[in-house]
């Protein structure tokens, strides 16, 4: 498994223990795209308020785009989305109100 | 005359001229909507500084405080920083000093009670009224992730609020304002009717007016609503809806009341004292604001 991979597996696990993200989530039923430019992708899924990595995916409903490093940085909490997305080493396509909650789940996961 | 002129990242439709009579002194106030265009906000402020006495941001903050902490709104701090002799103020001073006075004048008068759910559509930008609300003994339903948002999450607690406060204001400032607050037309949109159980189950209305306009959807029977910047047709609107209080912190002028930066403005104009100074809440206290108060069948008025 990759180091971003298994990113993505923390990164799920502690969306799906959260109680606070499980009651804000319990709507959103989305599927993330997560597309390293330097590296194969992985897949997100958000349903019922627990979020899991799958191994392939749909027509996505985000696309989760930028470096390896980048993208571990996001996942991981070393950083937050918003310097690099500003910047351009993040990019993330889809409905704009998808990309904020997206944003608020990376900056509450960490850290709580 | 002092004057003072509100920039609003909002319609232009909502323009307006009046006069106010703040420390017994008039002062000519006036608001000029930028339609969202940042750009052309800039270039007003320059255009004004040191033609006018005060100036006002309006759809934009420049400073949030959340319990102790004072974030400044990068947006917010630019359209400041392009007046270099005149004031800017975003109503942060009015927030801070004059809308506690007011849910506290509203207890006494028995309108606001114990007990009572409050929605504030938007507390992140009114601490302070959220603050005075729980300490009134009302339950708070604070809606900053369901309007800012769309995130079905109410936030019940002012302690959860400055939680939440610490560890997203300091990055969602960064975004886009566009994002975070109906300017433009989008303040004009139909309402979103996807939040209306909050609205249906609140005792109380609280907040930024075009918070509560844009996701306004059902009837108001029997409620409070604690408000500013709203005109005539707004106040048609929510008494047509059942709405049995109307209470905005500022004045009603010419039939429309106005928004914190214009009356932070007017004040700052008028004594020189500005929010950061220690004179400052002496000054809001003794400046002689009232809240305005509609209740239908018989309407009454308290200016």
């Amino acid at each position: 498994m990759s180091q971003l991979a298994d990113t993505l597996a923390r990164f799920a696990e502690a969306c799906s223990r959260n109680e606070r993200l499980r009651q804000m989530n319990h709507d959103w039923n989305r599927l993330i795209l997560v597309q390293p430019d330097d590296a194969d992708p992985h897949w997100l899924f958000y349903q019922g308020g627990e979020a899991a990595v799958v191994e392939e995916g749909g027509e996505p409903d985000l696309i989760v785009e930028g470096s390896s490093a980048v993208l571990q940085n996001i996942f991981s909490g070393a950083s937050t989305p918003t310097e690099p997305y500003m910047s351009g080493d993040l990019r993330v396509r889809g409905a704009q109100d998808d990309v904020m909650r997206l944003d608020i789940i990376a900056l509450l996961i960490w850290g709580e | 005359m002092k004057t003072v002129v509100s920039i609003s990242l909002g319609s232009s439709r909502r323009d307006h001229r009046a006069e106010l009579t703040v420390l017994g002194e008039p002062v000519q106030v006036s608001r000029r909507g930028m339609d969202g265009r940042l750009d052309r906000a800039l270039e007003v402020i320059h255009a004004l500084d040191g033609r006018v006495d005060a100036l006002g941001l309006g759809g934009v903050d420049r400073f949030l405080t959340v319990g102790a902490r004072r974030y400044t709104v990068p947006v917010g701090e630019q359209l400041a920083q392009a007046a270099t002799a005149t004031p800017v103020v975003d109503g942060s001073g009015i927030k801070a000093v004059w809308e506690p006075l007011v849910v506290e004048q509203l207890a006494a008068d028995r309108i606001l009670k114990p007990g009572q759910t409050a929605l504030m559509v938007s507390a992140l930008d009114r601490y302070p009224m959220a603050a005075a609300l729980e300490a009134a003994g009302l339950h708070l339903v604070c809606g900053d992730l369901m309007f800012s948002a769309r995130i079905d999450y109410p936030i019940r607690t002012l302690a959860e609020l400055a939680e939440l406060g610490q560890r997203l204001v300091p990055e969602m400032v960064k975004l886009p304002f566009q994002r975070l607050y109906p300017v433009g037309s989008e303040q004009e949109a139909e309402p979103d009717p996807r939040f209306l159980r909050h609205f249906q189950d609140a005792d109380v209305v609280a907040g930024d007016f075009h918070f509560i306009r844009r996701y306004l959807a059902g009837r108001l029977d029997g409620k409070v609503m604690l408000t500013t910047s709203t005109t005539a047709d707004d106040v048609e609107m929510l008494l047509a809806r059942g709405l049995a209080t109307l209470v905005t912190t500022s004045p009603r002028l010419m039939g429309r009341t106005y928004g914190t930066n214009v009356l932070e403005a007017a004040l700052v104009a008028v004594s020189g004292v500005r929010a950061e100074d220690p004179a400052w809440g002496d000054t809001v206290r003794a400046a002689g604001l009232s809240p305005f108060v509609v209740r239908p069948n018989p309407r009454e008025v308290r200016a």
